[in-house]
């Protein structure tokens, strides 16, 4: 890894064109819910613990 | 007093990681995550004879010397060595899983002293979860109400429908075990019952129809679903997988689970494996191992008091899970330094190099550790489902995108 790692092109999908306020439109959809979690995430990172399981 | 693991029986290997190779990871700028999910193996044998189980069935055969059942005196030093871990790290909540073999039997009167020996020991100010992974077919009423006077949730695993399923889930005598999986689900799934219910994991057969197998499980209306992808690895590669990166059919299979499941206008249950993907791809971090670039968090007390890793790796090799610790000699924070727990918290740092350069790195995250394996090179290889995980996660991306789009379009 190195500077060249900056090149690399991300996958990771772009939010910032999304009014989240739609989210109220998604109903209960995996959508939906994955869309909030997001926000809730970025509200409470402290919440946002990695790792945490492998079981259910 | 600390003995080696050489002297412990553990193998010394000289594959990747190594203590060498750490050196290099932890100068990267790796710091050592907490562990914050315990499997404690409370029995070591099984009631089942499954024809995929990684425990009976693979490299690994130290489940012959274990104890059956984990001792009083083990629980007691595990709950001490989990508490001191909690402390140290001031951690607010942590889950501990009672795990086998079948952990169902050990008896109702072990669920009872050891989930009160555990929440004793731990800090009021550590909240826990405990939850018991069986195969389902011993749960009973009586079962269910100690479980449940002690707050123990239960997870259970069935693979699919009935035909499938007792294609690999059998009695040691042969005979399939659906029908008492299922008996025991529907009384899991009945009142007083049902909060106690934590979720159904399935392991992927190629052969299964997968919105057929998914389908079948909903009717047990699960809280949440994992689909596991079988053990497997480079050097002995899982059903289907021939590891020349030809096709990708498990990617084929999870992606028609995904548009079943995604394409419901109520999602009817969580899919983890969908769920994390999906969270990773909008930018978040994944709650559970095997997927994502997350540090690893998780350690295993055998039945014996030994201090593992997790137990999946014994689909590696002889031992592969074997860290030469015990909850007798050596702190939780011991097992932080162990070459392959500073690997699976180094992030990127500890993937392949083919792994570096690949546009969905930050959401495979390498893959599962235990399927990176390759003899002789160690586990500083892509997934062995890499093709899978691949395209599985582009077909994710482009649904997720699609409607994200349209999202967008329709507001401007």
């Amino acid at each position: 890894m190195g500077d060249d790692d900056l090149d690399i092109e991300s996958s990771l999908i772009d939010l910032s064109q999304i009014d989240l306020a739609l989210l109220t439109t998604l109903h209960d959809s995996a959508l939906a819910q994955s869309l909030r979690r997001v926000l809730l995430a970025a509200e409470n990172p402290d919440e946002a613990i990695a790792g945490f399981q492998q079981s259910i | 007093m600390r003995a080696s693991a050489s002297a412990l029986g553990v193998p010394v290997r000289s594959e990747w990681p190594t203590r060498s190779d750490v050196a290099a990871l932890k100068g990267s700028g790796w710091r050592p995550a907490p562990i914050r999910q315990f499997i404690l193996k409370v029995h070591s044998r099984c009631n089942l004879a499954c024809d995929y189980c990684y425990v009976y069935r693979m490299a690994d055969q130290t489940w012959r010397d274990r104890p059956l059942t984990m001792s009083p005196e083990v629980v007691r030093l595990a709950a001490e060595r989990i508490a001191e871990h909690a402390r140290q790290h001031r951690l607010r909540r942590i889950g501990l899983v009672l795990h086998g073999g079948e952990p169902l039997l050990a008896g109702a009167a072990f669920f009872a002293t050891t989930a009160r020996t555990l929440r004793e020991s731990l800090p009021a100010t550590t909240a826990v979860a405990l939850t018991v992974q069986s195969n389902g077919v011993l749960l009973t009423g009586a079962l269910l109400d100690v479980l449940g006077e002690h707050e123990i949730s239960v997870a259970v695993s069935i693979d699919g429908a009935a035909a499938g399923h007792d294609r690999h889930r059998r009695y040691p005598n042969g005979r399939g075990t659906y029908s008492d999986v299922v008996r025991g689900l529907e009384l899991l799934n009945s009142q007083p019952y049902r909060r106690l219910f934590s979720g159904l994991l399935c392991t992927v057969d190629l052969a299964q129809d997968p919105v057929a197998s998914y389908e079948e499980l909903l009717r047990f209306n699960p809280p949440r679903m994992d689909f596991l992808l079988p053990h497997g690895n480079w050097t002995d590669p899982p059903p289907g997988r021939t590891g020349d990166h030809a096709g990708a059919p498990y990617a084929d299979w999870l992606g028609a689970l995904f548009d079943r499941w995604y394409s419901a206008p109520r999602q009817e249950t969580e899919l983890r494996l969908f769920r994390e993907i999906m969270h990773l791809l909008l930018g978040g971090v994944s709650r559970v191992e095997g997927i994502g670039l997350a540090p690893s968090s998780i350690a295993v007390i055998e039945t014996d008091g030994s201090l593992e890793q997790v137990d999946a790796l014994k689909s590696a090799y002889h031992a592969a899970a074997a860290t030469g610790l015990h909850v007798t000699r050596n702190p939780v924070d011991d097992i932080l330094n162990h070459p392959a727990v500073v690997a699976r918290q180094s992030g990127l740092a500890g993937l392949a190099e083919k792994c570096w350069k690949c546009p969905v790195r930050e959401v495979c995250g390498g893959g599962y550790y235990p399927h990176r394996y390759r003899s002789g090179i160690g586990f500083r290889n892509p997934s062995v489902y890499c093709p899978d995980l691949l395209a599985l996660i582009g077909h994710i991306r482009a649904r997720v995108t699609a409607d994200l789009d349209a999202l967008a379009r329709g507001a401007g």
